[in-house]
């Protein structure tokens, strides 16, 4: 049994990025003004590696069915405190060169890291609901933190009013599904009678979720939401809300397929990410909500990428590029024939990839963006990655991974999807997908050219943060050490397999 | 050996890392870096490779039918897929890396007098080694992946050596269409090994050949679509890379780069990569034998080189800049490589790999020393008499055009002659495309006659100034020409074709690749074994006919190869005449925009530019323009005549966006509904 006993461990990274949040806040008013972004971010990171080091320790299990660890997650909660710590990083440049008054941004991101994290984790909807929101709330406020600039109020508002929204769709599709299995429990079993019901919850769930990741139709919030968010952030946002969103888009998916088999997960049993499920059978609603997500993937790296290629504002372009990688996320998700083992690996690989270089992407981008990042567009941009050449070397690397270019570990996570894919027999979306994947290097390698270009038009301001440098450095490494992942962390990469449905 | 494997690749990459670093350590010193230094370790690195190689190569021929092969790390174990980083060196890969390593060395040699004077010259040989490792890695590997590894690293390399001179746009431009290009073909290559990786379940090389082999009808046919897809998929990654059709034009433009750089990466090694792969993977090639629009996977391939030998020839001719000659030229050779293929005579195709790198390393780097004595002219219009000029590099080019020409016996002929006869060989199709290839081999001669007659005989076009200052041959660029010309006049005999027709087996060279690619050539052209076993069946044996093929297509490939070089000098004996560039323009590099592409740079604009610019712009007006500000108007005036007030925060662009996400959900849940399981 692995219930209360081993709740403490199970939660303790958890646990640690919220101490850290509650002291940076804590300790906030007793800072000097001038100081308090000097200790903050510190502390802050201190408790983030501390959490990531509770992360190597951590049991297998659940707690209560309510939320559950097992390699998969621990992997998902490791990118999550990674773009954490980047982002922290980050932060602490943009806030001190602008000299930010006040400190709570620091206690904020954390806030939310937890929620992304407690979204990894959850078993149960509700769990899953607390985990978005306290997910959203604190990302709410860090995208508005520059209260004065119109653009922030503007994202702020956007970003708030569909959040909202959507979180309200959430809980419907929560209490539909409740009402059809007499459970919040992820993978609980349909009462007879009740499956339409069921199937129009979850699919309510499956929206408000794609909504979390920024896919198309609902992505219309992200462009203005990243370009009102200071550059730190956008990236940050990026990547956290949407490894939590596609884990728990991938815990539902596993969930629907238990369904489909016939069967359902029992209130003590919980499904973990990182083991693969056979599909027996393929019913006729898992197959139109599995064209559904293929059709809306398309269409998200569609978008994504056509409408990334004219963007001047770099935040502006990250934003369609999360939204075309929404897409490819997506792809993950196709169904093999029946009587094949479906495991979402490849996705989990992919997310992570995508979150530690979107993270550091922003952060290197901030650390160039001018006084209250207002120069994030491509002119003023221009050549200044000469003037900083540690700079410019780990952007080179953030975006090599992201347009895919081998010996980076985005190469390694696209080349699982699309191979994946082909396996599964979708091989015409897998050659539309590589297309639009040259149009995406094109604009990823389009932005390095203009950055290491040499004509600039500004003195770069004075950016100074050593997490940032150590944050960075250790995710560019990181970005080329885990393309090796058999070699460097063996038995941490989640994929297996062999079938075991539901855990004993 | 086994445990050594890793350092002929390794070593390069250190001669890589060593010269960047003094290049980086060197950069704010007034001379740069100590070139001495730098010469030493960039030429000694790739020259113990090539000893590496050659102890390899004894060691493999002690067993030939087991190669050796190094298990590096695991490199992913992942659900069912289980790839390894390994090295594998068996007779393929010892062919190749000989010659990648062995001509690297003495192009790295050459380089040390060529780019001497040049600043960045540190970071030349960089690059080199760099492109050198790249190279290695993409031969050795033992797995497709590993391959694509260096398949992406020389592209690489490519990209930052044209470009080495980034003196303008064109120059930039032209490095950037190589990298783009080639973007475009590996987009096939991984998608090929998508589609192999479904078919095989696995990307070793062994595991695919040991699939292919078995050759088991029934497990082949169920899937013959999608072995069929990675065939071609594949077939369109080596377009990119070998600069065939569709994907051809960047390599013209490649010549931007340094002349050492064309000489090595885009004559000998790396546009050959493509070849390399196709023999590489020939049992997949073989059972690739589901028509797709009435062509069978070799098929496609003999197709394709045909009209890509017969479009770079034919370009070659219009060309005023030696270099970009000698690159339609290698377009033009590499369309035979890939016919032979076609033919399903791998062993051929590599044997024409094999001489091509010797006689066309020769042609370039005598170029470049053409180039480097007139002071930086690389336009024929400026050239002529250089015989008396230069006889040196006169008599090195010569050997290197009469290779190409196919003139017996120097290397060009024999591997000329066997592609022509095994084009005719393989019958149906393989006739009618051997009847191209002959002419087009006669057109080989008239253009190469063309070029080698304007700057050496005909009157001369030098002027005073530039006649009384000839820059000599350093004794660095003179060591590779003797011993590449000597390659290019003595790599033909390796193979020996006429003797084999005889039924004397001195075809060592097909022999020696038997164990590779002697099973899928057998599968293509089952032949009653002869009692020598598969690796008679191979090489093919000698009945009357097959000899009388052997004589007739040396008779008529030297035939064609002496009307096309007798048509070239009574035409241009007389130089240029009053056709002489007007003075002060650069005929050279001019915009590197592929004069005589035949609008392949037009065709590109309009099936790959113009219509992602549509697409993009269509997303664009669709999504941002038409719908959200169209609508977002429209909504705004209700708005207003409703008069809620209010103004701020663009409140009416929000609601559309609102409304759209909203209609979405609607749309979906509309169809989650329509499709709502009865219980």
């Amino acid at each position: 049994m692995t219930t209360s006993v081993s709740l403490f461990p199970l939660l303790l990274p958890v646990a640690l990025t919220l101490t850290g949040g509650l002291a940076t806040l804590a300790a906030e008013p007793f800072l000097a003004a001038e100081r308090k972004h000097d200790w903050l971010p510190w502390t802050a990171a201190i408790a983030v590696l501390a959490a990531i080091i509770a992360l190597f320790a951590v049991d297998t299990g659940h707690v209560h069915g309510l939320y559950a660890m097992d390699s998969a997650r621990v992997w998902l909660c490791g990118g999550i405190l990674g773009a954490t710590l980047i982002a922290l990083g980050g932060l602490q440049a943009s806030l001190r060169r602008d000299a930010f008054p006040g400190g709570e941004p620091h206690a904020l991101l954390l806030f939310a890291a937890c929620g992304a994290q407690l979204m990894v984790m959850a078993t149960d909807w509700l769990a899953l609901f607390v985990g978005v929101e306290l997910a959203s709330l604190a990302v709410y406020a860090l995208v508005g933190l520059r209260r004065q600039h119109a653009e922030s109020g503007e994202g702020l508002y956007k970003y708030f009013v569909m959040g909202s929204v959507f979180s309200a769709v959430l809980l419907y599709g929560v209490a539909m599904t409740y009402g059809a299995t007499g459970s919040t429990h992820v993978g609980a079993a349909v009462q007879s009678g009740s499956l339409g019901l069921w199937f129009f919850g979850q699919a309510l769930i499956l929206v408000a979720l794609l909504f979390k990741v920024g896919a198309f139709p609902f992505h219309f919030w992200s462009p203005d939401a990243y370009t009102g968010a200071p550059v730190a952030i956008t990236g940050f946002m990026g990547a956290v809300i949407k490894v939590g969103g596609f884990a728990a888009i991938g815990a539902q998916w596993l969930a629907l397929i238990v369904v489909a088999n016939g069967g359902g997960v029992p209130a003590d049993q919980v499904l973990f990410l990182d083991r693969g499920i056979e599909l027996t059978v393929l019913p006729g609603w898992l197959s139109v909500l599995q064209q559904i997500v293929l059709v809306l993937a398309v269409l998200s790296l569609w978008v994504g990428h056509f409408s990334g290629l004219g963007q001047r504002s770099a935040r502006r372009l990250i934003a369609y590029s999360s939204v075309a990688n929404a897409g490819y996320l997506l792809l993950a998700l196709a169904l093999p024939a029946a009587g094949s083992v479906v495991s979402l690996g490849s996705l989990w690989v992919y997310l992570v990839a995508y979150a530690i270089a979107t993270a550091g992407t922003l952060t290197a981008l901030a650390w160039l963006a001018d006084h209250d990042d207002r120069h994030d567009d491509l002119d003023h941009l221009a050549g200044q990655c000469r003037r900083d050449p540690f700079t410019g070397l780990v952007l080179t690397v953030f975006l090599a991974s992201t347009a895919g270019l081998p010996i980076t570990i985005g190469f390694i996570g696209k080349f699982l999807i699309l191979s994946d894919l082909v396996a599964k027999g979708w091989l015409v979306i897998a050659i539309l997908a590589m297309v639009m994947a040259l149009i995406g290097a094109a604009y990823y390698l389009g932005l390095l050219a203009t950055l290491w270009g040499s004509e600039s038009k500004r003195e770069p301001a004075p950016a100074r943060s050593a997490l940032a440098v150590a944050a960075l450095a250790v995710a560019a490494l990181a970005i080329f050490a885990l393309c090796w992942p058999g070699w460097l962390v063996p038995g941490q990469m989640p994929g297996n397999p062999k079938v075991a449905a539901v855990s004993p | 050996m086994d445990s050594v494997l890793w350092l002929i690749p390794v070593l390069p990459l250190l001669g890589a890392a060593i010269t960047g670093g003094l290049a980086l350590a060197g950069a704010k010193d007034a001379h740069g870096p100590n070139r001495g230094l730098v010469a030493t370790i960039a030429v000694l690195m790739p020259a113990l490779s090539f000893f590496l190689t050659i102890a390899a190569s004894v060691e493999l021929a002690k067993h030939p039918d087991y190669p050796i092969s190094q298990h590096l790390w695991t490199w992913l174990d992942f659900g069912s897929l289980h790839l390894n980083a390994s090295l594998l060196f068996d007779r393929l890969s010892s062919l190749m890396l000989l010659f990648v390593t062995g001509i690297g060395t003495l192009i790295t040699l050459y380089s040390v007098g060529y780019m001497g004077e040049d600043r960045g010259f540190a970071r030349f040989m960089s690059y080199l080694n760099l492109f050198l490792f790249s190279m290695i890695v993409l031969v050795i590997g033992g797995s497709l992946p590993m391959t694509f590894l260096g398949w992406e690293g020389v592209g690489l390399c490519s990209y930052l050596l044209v470009g080495f001179w980034h003196r303008n746009d064109d120059y930039n431009d032209a490095a950037r269409k190589a990298f783009v290009v080639n973007r475009v073909g590996d987009l096939g290559f991984l998608l090929g090994m998508f589609a192999l990786l479904a078919v095989v379940g696995s990307l070793d090389y062994e595991r695919i050949a040991g699939f292919f082999q078995q050759r088991d009808a029934t497990a082949l046919a169920g899937q013959s679509g999608l072995i069929a897809a990675a065939a071609l998929l594949l077939f369109f990654g080596c377009t990119g890379k070998s600069a065939q059709i569709p994907l051809v034009t960047w390599l013209p433009d490649a010549m931007a780069g340094p002349t050492p750089v064309s000489a090595l990466i885009h004559a000998a090694t790396m546009v050959t990569a493509g070849v390399f792969l196709i023999a590489r993977l020939s049992d997949l090639f073989v059972d690739a034998t589901l028509p797709v629009l009435g062509l069978n996977a070799l098929q496609w391939v003999m197709v394709v080189g045909c009209i890509t030998a017969v479009w770079g020839a034919i370009a070659g001719c219009f060309q005023h800049d030696i270099k970009k000659a000698l690159a339609y030229s290698t377009v033009s050779q590499l369309g035979f490589m890939f016919m032979a293929c076609g033919a399903g005579r791998f062993d051929v195709a590599l044997f024409h790999v094999f001489t091509h790198a010797f006689f066309k390393a020769t042609l370039f780097l005598g170029a470049g020393a053409v180039i480097h004595g007139l002071h930086h002219e690389q336009d024929l219009r400026r050239m002529g008499g250089l015989a008396r000029l230069m006889p040196f590099t006169g008599l090195i080019m010569g050997a290197g055009w009469l290779a190409i020409l196919g003139i017996a016996p120097f290397s060009g002929f024999w591997s000329k002659d066997l592609i022509l006869e095994s084009l005719f060989a393989s019958g149906g199709l393989g006739i009618a495309i051997g009847v191209v290839a002959v002419v087009t081999a006669g057109i080989t001669a008239y253009y190469m006659t063309r070029m080698m007659v304007l700057a050496f005989t005909a009157p001369t076009q030098v002027d005073d100034e530039t006649r009384n200052h000839i820059q000599a041959v350093p004794a660095t660029m003179a060591i590779p020409l003797v011993i590449l010309a000597v390659g290019s006049i003595g790599a033909g005999l390796l193979w020996m074709g006429l003797p084999a027709a005889y039924g004397c087996h001195t075809d060592w060279f097909a022999q020696y690749l038997a164990p590779v690619v002697g099973k899928a050539q057998a599968a293509f052209a089952p032949i009653p074994a002869p009692p020598g076993g598969h690796e008679a069946v191979a090489h093919g044996h000698a009945d009357a006919g097959h000899l009388t093929l052997a004589w007739s297509m040396a008779l008529a490939g030297t035939v064609a190869a002496v009307i096309g070089a007798a048509l070239a000098v009574v035409v241009w004996s007389k130089g240029y005449g009053t056709a002489k560039p007007e003075a002060g323009t650069s005929t050279a590099p001019t915009g590197f925009g592929g004069a005589w592409t035949y609008g392949f740079d037009r065709l590109y604009d309009a099936v790959v530019v113009l219509p992602t610019k549509i697409l993009g712009l269509a997303g664009y007006w669709l999504v941002e323009l038409l719908v959200i500000a169209g609508l977002t108007q429209l909504v705004a005036n209700a708005a207003r005549y409703v008069g809620d007030g209010y103004a701020a925060m663009q409140r009416p662009r929000l609601r559309m966006q609102l409304a759209l996400s909203i209609a979405g959900l609607v749309a979906i849940l509309i169809i989650v509904a329509a499709n709502i399981p009865k219980p």
